[in-house]
Formats: C-alpha cells, structure tokens, sequence
C-alpha cells in the first residue's frame, strides 16, 4: 500500500467548486474529483490548473498528488485552491493510485500536468458517463499545443492513433490515456487492489487498462481533445516511456498474452450479457 | 424482465434432464440477425445458466462454442464428446453434466455408419458425418447408474435416421443401466426412426410425463413463436424404470431474444428402478 497522506488541509476543496461539500451536491448530479500527479512540474501544472479553473462544469475536487517535488509544485497546486496529497513512493502508478484513494468524486478524472483541457473537458466526461451507464471509464484525444506547429496534428494522429491500435490488439479493448481519462469510482474500488501501483517503471495508465478492461466497459470520448505538451518527444527520455511501454504490457503475461485475454475478456462479456438478462 | 426458469435446478432424487439444438455458431453479413451467434449467445448462456439442468445433451455445437457454454454452466460441469469430423473437428453433439451430482463411469462417441469407431465416417445415406455421444454415469444421491445417450440425426435421410436408431437402441440394450435418450432426431412421431426407438423399450417423455409444463409446440420454430401442432423434431426418451415428473418445451426468450432455432426440450425424472 502506498502511504499516501492528505496534507494538512484535508478539508480545503479546490477554488473552482461549487459551494458546500460533496455531500450536499444533488443526487443524479454526480462529483468529479479531478487528479494530477506531478514531480517538479510547477509551471506547466499552474497553467493546467488554471485550465481547470475555467471549465464551463467546474470539478467538484482537484486533487494534485506531490510525488517527491523538490519545486514549489506542490504551494502552486494550494496556490490555485487544489488539495495536495503526498505520496513518498516514488513513480506516477503509485502517485497515480495514492490520489484516485484520496478522491471523493463519483467520478475521477485523470490528467497530466503538461496538459491543458479545453473548457468543456469536465462537462464533457459528466455527460458521457450520464448517457452510458454501463461504461466504467472513458478515455479521450489529444492534440499538442506546443512544438512546431505544421508537426502538430500528423504527430497526434501517428501517437496516438499507433498507440491505440497497437495497445487494442494487446489489451482486445481501447487502451486507457493517462492524460484525458476519467473512470467511476466503483471501477477504481474493483481493481484498486490489483494494479501495479508500486512499480515505478510502468505506466500507471496503461496499467490500469489491463485491469479496469477486465471486467469493465471501456468507452471512447469523442467530444473534446486534451491539449497535451510534446516534451514526450523532446525531454530525451522516449526511449524509456517506450520500455516502460513494454514493461507495462509483459508484466501482465502470460495470464493476459494476447488471444488468451481476448478469448477471456469475449467469454466475460458474454457472461455479463447473459446476466443483465437474467436480471 | 424475463420469466423464471422453466425448471431450474433439480434437486435429489430428481434429476433435470434437458436436449437443446443450440444451432450452430454463425456470424457475418449473410446470415440474418436473429441467427447470429453473438446476437443470440447471450440468450443461450442465459437459459442454460438459469435452468442448470443435471444434465444436458447439446446439438450443433462448434468447438469455441462447447468452452463458453461450459464456462456458462459454472465450474461444476464437465463436457464429454467431440466434432463429427474425422480429427474431431466441427460440430458435436456434447453430453455436459454436473459434476457434483453424477459421477462419470465411463463414456464413448461413435460415427453413426458401418465403422462407429472410425470419426467421421459416414454410409448410411447422410451426407455429412453423424454422431451420438454415450455416457454412463452414478447419480452420487441416489446411488443409481444411469445411461444417457445424445444425439443428432441426418436432416435429409429418412434411411440414415432409421438405421442411427437401431444403433442407439442396440447401444441401450447393451447397459442394463435406466437409460435417457436425447436429440434432434430431425423426424416426427410417426417417422420410423421415432417409431424404432419406441418399439425397442423407450417412452417419449413428453408421452409419459405426469405433468405437462407447458403447451405442446413443434420444437423447431425457427426464431418464431413456437406453434402448438408443429412437428416435435427433439425428443427426451427414458427407458420405463424412469419417472417422468414433468416435461416441458420451453419457449422463453431473453430481452425478446430467441436463443435459437429449436426450443430446449425438459423434464423432470426421477429413477425409480435400477435394472431394467
């Protein structure tokens, strides 16, 4: 277990929210927790907070989860009203989990601090998740707001869309996006147990598609793009995003080795079907 | 909101016993969206996990289908038989049971021809292979054995059903176990092959049962309502020192899905005899 502690200021909610505590927010309207993990990240997390800030739905919680900074990241993230959670286990699957524990949303919405949400992100997801209650996370595009412009969009297309058909042929599923992702709480609650969460050299989203799409629905927002920094591909650490990459996925075999997961996860739903209808 | 389950599960010393054609497994644009198998799997799974009969033949069943359907049934079933065809490949007509309730003694499948011990062999009329699967169990309860033989005949050959019948009577004879005889025999009751397993010894449950729990509907009505009057092409055969209960076709549809083209045909048995 990852010994992650509220900060002292455990019931200061962030600028943005709605008056009162989660408790008092009506019924059907559900919460939404937003979490960022983050390391010495301080200046592109206070504009990604101040991105959060101005969405037409504000979230009800934003949670940023101080993993070991040797900046101001974590005055910054006070600074701009959000709770701070600390996590001295070092690497973002533990920071990751330590703040989706913390979170008291229905909802709990992922981002990165190098990300910068258009206005309608929060409302956007609220919206998905009313409308197909039986998706348990929704991960969403991107585009890149910075770098040379004319490689912007082809190099969006090419990541991610590499990334996703690689990684649905992995997982037999679309794979979760770590900057635009929101899940339910309850899914997080089946599988908060499993996850990978004190292996630093994994990704903690890609993780978490290996568990939370077994078991669980796994939809596509299509509404609104995530403006996310291109410093993956000019910090000189790709090759070790892409180990991580492969990390991420041979850990989970052979129990999760390509046809076995798929004829695994088919048989599962077929069973879930079959017992919706039985309901 | 769907209806509770016909029979359910069979407590002792009544055993359930069902026969159901689950059509085979069939996806792509030809084939019409009541057929399809990922339209209507859910369904199948559905009525067999509610009826959780003791013991079930199956017809028309695909390799990957026979592991979902096990799956479906719980970790307590066990599936005997393979394909028709000459590696064991295509469809099978599996006996699945529950493991808890009857121990196996010993079972076997053979090619419907002159050569039962070679797979896939064929001769007597029908063009594809044909097959029965035969196991011989002790219900763990009641301490009785208890033959149970499954079965689909040739859709074409009226000679080719006749003869697989003489062949599933001689193989009954041979046990002296109470026996259950099930399948689509694809003919109806005045068919000699209905008429064969009838002389030698067996009664159609649906004849014998003392409660009758349903109307009496063809059993293949294709993915429409069933039909009292239309032809009952499946069949759950007992030998006398079997009560029938109760017997049933059951016509239940999940989210107004058909599970398929045949209804699962039911009853309730109680062995009452240990020889015959």
């Amino acid at each position: 277990m990852t010994d992650a502690r509220r900060d002292g200021e455990d019931g200061r909610r962030s600028e943005p929210a709605r008056v009162g505590s989660i408790a008092d927010v009506p019924r059907r309207e559900p919460a939404i927790s937003v979490v960022i993990p983050v390391k010495d990240d301080a200046a592109l997390l206070t504009r990604c907070l101040s991105a959060l800030a101005a969405q037409d739905r504000p979230a009800d919680e934003i949670i940023v989860v101080d993993n070991g900074s040797s900046d101001d990241s974590a005055d910054r993230a006070r600074a701009a009203g959000a709770r701070v959670v600390r996590c001295e286990d070092p690497g973002i699957p533990a920071a990751a989990s330590a703040g989706y524990d913390a979170a008291d949303g229905d909802l709990i919405l992922r981002l990165d601090a190098d990300c910068v949400p258009e206005p309608g992100w929060v409302g956007a997801v609220a919206t998905a998740f009313a409308a197909e209650a039986d998706i348990a996370a929704f991960t969403g595009r991107a585009r890149f707001t910075d770098g040379p412009v004319v490689l912007r969009a082809p190099l969006a297309l090419i990541y991610l869309g590499a990334y996703r058909a690689l990684l649905g042929l992995t997982l037999g599923h679309p794979p979760l996006f770590g900057s635009n992702l929101a899940f339910r709480r309850e899914a997080w609650e089946a599988v908060r147990h499993e996850v990978h969460r004190d292996d630093p050299e994994l990704h903690d989203d890609l993780d978490l598609a290996f568990h939370l799409g077994a078991g669980h629905r796994i939809g596509i927002l299509t509404e609104v793009r995530m403006g996310m920094s291109m410093r993956p591909f000019t910090d000189g650490r790709f090759r070790r995003r892409v180990h991580r990459g492969y990390r991420s996925v041979v850990v989970h075999w052979p129990h999760d080795f390509p046809p076995r997961r798929w004829r695994r996860l088919a048989a599962e739903r077929l069973h879930r079907r079959a017992q919706r209808m039985l309901a | 909101m769907s209806p509770p389950a016909l029979l359910g599960p069979a407590s002792a010393p009544d055993l359930h016993a069902m026969s159901f054609n689950i059509r085979r497994a069939m996806g792509g644009p030809l084939v019409r969206r009541a057929d399809r198998w990922a339209h209507r799997a859910p369904a199948v799974l559905a009525l067999l996990e509610s009826e959780a009969p003791t013991v079930v033949g199956l017809q028309e069943v695909r390799p990957h289908v026979l592991g979902v359907v096990r799956d479906a049934l719980g970790s307590r079933y066990r599936s005997l038989g393979r394909g028709r065809g000459r590696r064991g490949d295509g469809e099978g007509t599996p006996i699945l049971y529950d493991a808890s309730r009857l121990t196996l003694r010993s079972w076997s499948q053979q090619a419907l021809s002159d050569t039962p011990a070679t797979p896939g062999s064929r001769g007597w009329g029908n063009l594809i292979p044909r097959i029965l699967v035969a196991a011989e169990f002790t219900d763990d309860s009641t301490g009785h054995r208890l033959l149970v033989v499954n079965t689909h005949l040739d859709h074409l050959s009226p000679g080719s059903r006749a003869r697989s019948a003489a062949a599933v009577t001689a193989l009954v004879a041979r046990s002296t176990s109470p026996a259950i005889v099930m399948g689509d025999l694809n003919a109806g009751g005045g068919s000699a092959a209905v008429r064969t397993l009838i002389a030698d010894g067996l009664v159609d449950s649906w004849d014998a049962a003392e409660t009758r729990l349903s109307p009496e509907w063809g059993t293949c009505p294709g993915y429409r309502p069933a039909r009292v009057g239309g032809r009952r092409i499946d069949r759950l055969l007992v030998t006398p020192g079997i009560r029938v209960r109760a017997a049933a076709m059951n016509n239940r549809t999940f989210d107004r899905i058909r599970p398929s083209d045949h209804l699962p045909v039911q009853s309730l048995l109680r062995i009452t005899e240990d020889g015959r």
